[in-house]
């Protein structure tokens, strides 16, 4: 077997499986204890206010995430669900598959899981980021300074290879299985078994678009305008147009003509807004997204590709799909005219996540999407907050998905 | 006093000195009010005031006066 | 005799660059225009993307090709069954290798231009020649590697080639050392790869001591191997100068997906494309060329690609000019340095949870 590689608590004695798992046996843990409250308020206190982790818009996007305010709401909507004849119990120990890649994402989904009750093993993999690096040393320093708050009875961040020994090892003392990747890493790790009243909740690669309907965003002043334009922008290139819900399919629903006029406008702007260089594309994103530009133009029903400004390339496709798959983000984006926004629903399907759009009711949206069956997006927000983390995600709610209903009925009240 | 703790959650924010001009702060008109300083700004806000505000009010957060009068309807008192 | 045939005749370094500028304008012009007439793709492309080749006033004008592209796609100008040969760049494991296809016609121009650019520091003598490899690296004469290509390329250039390496790539020091104790004294051609001539060839001549000062070696392959020990060019030369005497050293700089795009070390030790091919250094960010001093991604230029799409690349190494006409180094044109490769994309989808450790894997 790989060695096991201990973040959280940190150890460097290589330490076995059944070692690691020791301390983490806290069946009592309850849904939104202080302790774990307070944990949270300590990260994000810590992050917003280090000094090396200013300057990273994931660990502060995190930070605003778990702050008190926001773990407030989260309590409210929890404690809404819950009524005494209809209780939300811990599922038990939550195994974290993250992607290797997406530095982070594993935070969001272990606080969820921690604050309904749960403990908590995750698994990072590949290059350990930054970021990443700053969680746990944040995390090592609560654990120092705040012995009361017991963090290492409830969570453990741990690094290994590929090793379906390792991963089965895991798997067979969780209750909740939580697998991120592409479709091939999801095949490979659901073969590895689970007990059997455990459960798999799977995030899979997805891509994510965008529609605009053309006549609302010819009516907006310059400044709304361009407000729509900057939301837009940071939908898009705040992580290299590479998140999963980072749009890089723009449809406009109008006349051709106007929705044509209306587009041109649209990423003349974005290109304006692109020249004050709040974003950078580096070497390796500019040589990918060429060579991902020329593979487009022959392999798909790609009409012209322009180049706004050396952020900005936009293709033009036949019809709103083709968009899926392998991708190359920095500010590449296939643009696609329809005339009905209606003739979107047939287009979508289940490896679509985030539909963010401007324009459009929320009965329109509802019934195009009814109508598209189990074929259609995960969520739909307005353009400017695609990348806000949520508690409904590729169609799980979050604040549940860790807890089993447990309806209680002692037959009392029929009696008196 | 409520203008001085305010003025305490834009300079822990954003780094700033005590006699900066701070009606004069704007989002993106300052370097350091980005989007990632924003979310910053909103926590130090929520704590020292203890309130909680919507995402409307987030959003609507983009100077030194308006964060007054979005604090105002928190019954937070500026007058004095 | 028409244009290539009078270009391969030349001195390979004899142009000068304001001449040089106009022979590349006016046959990569027409090789695009053919191009857009004769291969599916590019005509796609040139449609996509716009290009008006008939309309550049200056070869940096004209459209380039990814070269990367040639992982994935096999674009072709000429019919399938007029394709003679492939060349496959030897990509490591978990990449997929380039291809190219060559009929006769390209074939035969790649085999003279590597001729024009040989003899140039060799002259038409065949010398004894060592190859810093093993025979294994020809067999598989359907599809070469770039490796087998490579060393068959240079073996017409030699007589009586000797193997260094075995099957298993561990040298062969006995029979390394009978063969030079057979020519001691002669002018061998000694060709490699940069890294195993450091790797093998390097340490036998350092117990054997052969005098080798009238030899000369030839190598390519690149230098991240080496960087990653801290050894440049001048730590290669003099190391192989004080270990058998060696002074004519030449490194050279090519691509199996630009067939015939020989970039060979002067004696100022940059590298200089012969007169059918050019390089220009861009803007890695908005693609624009850059003057001479400014580091930027190379592209190359060749007038011998006919049977694919290759006469314009982008590579994804990042280069510098350093002089261009340098009368210190006794050949016209551009001087040029390869720094390495570019950073490569830290691709953050929200996928591989199984992705390697390094996250990427190296390229020879």
């Amino acid at each position: 077997m790989s060695e096991i590689r201990s973040f959280f608590p940190e150890r460097d004695d290589n330490p076995g499986v059944a070692e690691l798992l020791a301390p983490l046996c806290h069946p009592t843990l309850q849904a939104f204890e202080p302790r774990v409250l307070q944990l949270f308020r300590e990260i994000s206190r810590r992050i917003s206010r280090s000094e090396d982790c200013r300057n990273s818009p994931e660990l502060q996007a995190l930070a605003f995430w778990l702050r008190p305010a926001s773990i407030q709401r989260w309590q409210e909507e929890y404690d809404s669900l819950v009524q005494a004849s209809r209780l939300l119990l811990p599922r038990g120990r939550v195994f974290h598959l993250p992607p290797g890649n997406v530095p982070l994402q594993f935070a969001y989904c272990w606080a969820y899981a921690l604050v309904q009750g749960n403990t908590n093993i995750i698994r990072l993999s590949g290059r350990m980021s930054t970021d990443t690096e700053a969680f746990c040393r944040i995390l090592r320093e609560i654990a120092d300074e705040l012995p009361e708050l017991r963090v290492d009875e409830h969570s453990l961040i741990i690094g290994f290879e590929h090793d379906e020994n390792l991963v089965g090892a895991f798997s067979e003392a969780s209750d909740v299985r939580v697998i991120w990747g592409g479709d091939e890493t999801i095949r490979r790790i659901r073969r590895v078994p689970l007990p059997p009243r455990a459960i798999d909740l799977v995030f899979p690669d997805r891509s994510s678009l965008c529609m605009i309907r053309t006549k609302a965003c010819m009516s907006l002043d310059r400044s709304a305008f361009q407000r729509l334009v900057t939301d837009f922008f940071n939908d898009a290139y705040s992580f290299d147009q590479l998140a999963c819900a980072s749009p890089r399919l723009v449809v406009w629903c109008g006349k051709e003509e106007e929705s044509r006029r209306c587009a041109e406008d649209f990423f003349r702007m974005l290109a304006d807004h692109l020249s004050e260089g709040e974003y950078r594309l580096s070497t390796g994103s500019s040589i990918e997204r060429r060579l991902f530009a020329t593979r487009s133009a022959i392999d798909l029903p790609v009409s012209r590709i322009r180049e706004y400004s050396p952020e900005l390339l936009v293709a033009e496709i036949d019809s709103p799909e083709g968009f899926r798959g392998y991708f190359c983000g920095g500010g590449f984006f296939f643009q696609a005219f329809l005339d009905q926004y209606s003739q979107l629903g047939p287009a979508l399907s289940r490896r679509d996540q985030t539909l963010s759009v401007f324009g459009f009711s929320q009965d329109e949206i509802g019934a195009m999407l009814s109508l598209s069956g189990s074929e259609s997006v995960h969520r739909v927000v307005p353009i400017g907050r695609a990348l806000e983390f949520g508690r409904f995600w590729d169609g799980y709610d979050l604040l549940t998905a860790f807890s089993r209903w447990v309806p209680v009925d002692t037959g009392d009240r029929a009696r008196s | 006093m409520n203008e001085k703790k305010l003025k305490e959650a834009f300079m822990r924010a954003f780094d700033l000195s005590p006699d900066r001009d701070f009606e004069a702060l704007g989002y993106r008109k300052i370097e350091a009010w980005t989007s990632v300083g924003h979310m910053r700004l909103i926590s130090e806000i929520e704590e020292i005031f203890d309130v909680m505000l919507d995402t409307e009010e987030i959003l609507d957060l983009s100077s030194f006066s308006k964060a007054k009068e979005i604090l105002a309807h928190h019954e937070i008192d500026f007058q004095h | 005799m028409d244009l290539m045939s009078r270009l391969i005749a030349m001195p390979p370094f004899s142009m000068p660059q304001h001449q040089k500028d106009g022979v590349m304008l006016e046959g990569l012009r027409e090789l695009c225009l053919y191009h857009l007439d004769h291969c599916e793709e590019y005509r796609r492309l040139g449609k996509v993307f716009d290009w008006n080749p008939a309309e550049a006033r200056c070869a940096e004008d004209l459209p380039w090709l990814p070269v990367g592209i040639f992982k994935t796609h096999r674009l072709l100008s000429v019919s399938e069954h007029e394709v003679y040969t492939e060349v496959v760049s030897s990509g490591t494991s978990g990449r997929r290798p380039s291809r190219v296809a060559l009929d006769r016609g390209t074939a035969d121009l790649q085999a003279r231009a590597l001729s024009s650019i040989m003899t140039g520091v060799l002259g038409k003598q065949r010398r004894p020649m060592i190859v810093i490899d093993s025979e294994s690296v020809l067999h598989d004469p359907k599809s070469f590697s770039a490796r087998g290509a490579g060393v068959l390329g240079m073996m017409r250039f030699g007589r009586r080639p000797f193997f260094a390496l075995d099957h298993q790539m561990q040298l062969r020091e006995k029979e390394l050392s009978g063969f030079l104790k057979e020519h001691a004294g002669e002018s061998l051609l000694i060709f490699g790869f940069t890294f195993m001539v450091w790797e093998f060839f390097l340490q036998a001549v350092r117990r054997l001591g052969p005098d080798l000062s009238s030899s000369i070696l030839i190598h390519s392959g690149g230098w991240k191997k080496l960087q990653a020990r801290a050894v440049d060019n001048a730590d290669f030369k003099a190391a192989l100068s004080s270990a058998a005497g060696i002074r004519r050293i030449y490194n050279f700089y090519g691509m199996a997906e630009q067939v015939g795009s020989v970039f060979l070390e002067g004696e100022d030790g940059l590298l200089y494309p012969p007169v059918f091919a050019d390089v220009v250094i861009r803007d890695p960010i908005s693609w624009r060329p850059l003057p001479p001093g400014k580091e930027g991604v190379l592209q190359v230029l060749s007038l011998i690609p006919r049977s694919y799409p290759g006469h314009s690349l982008m590579t994804e190494d990042i280069g510098v000019i350093e002089s261009i006409d340098s009368p210190a180094a006794g050949r016209l044109g551009k001087g040029f340095r390869i720094i390495g490769r570019a950073p490569e994309s830290e691709i953050r989808g929200c996928s591989d949870t199984f992705s390697p450790p390094s996250g990427r894997m190296s390229d020879e």
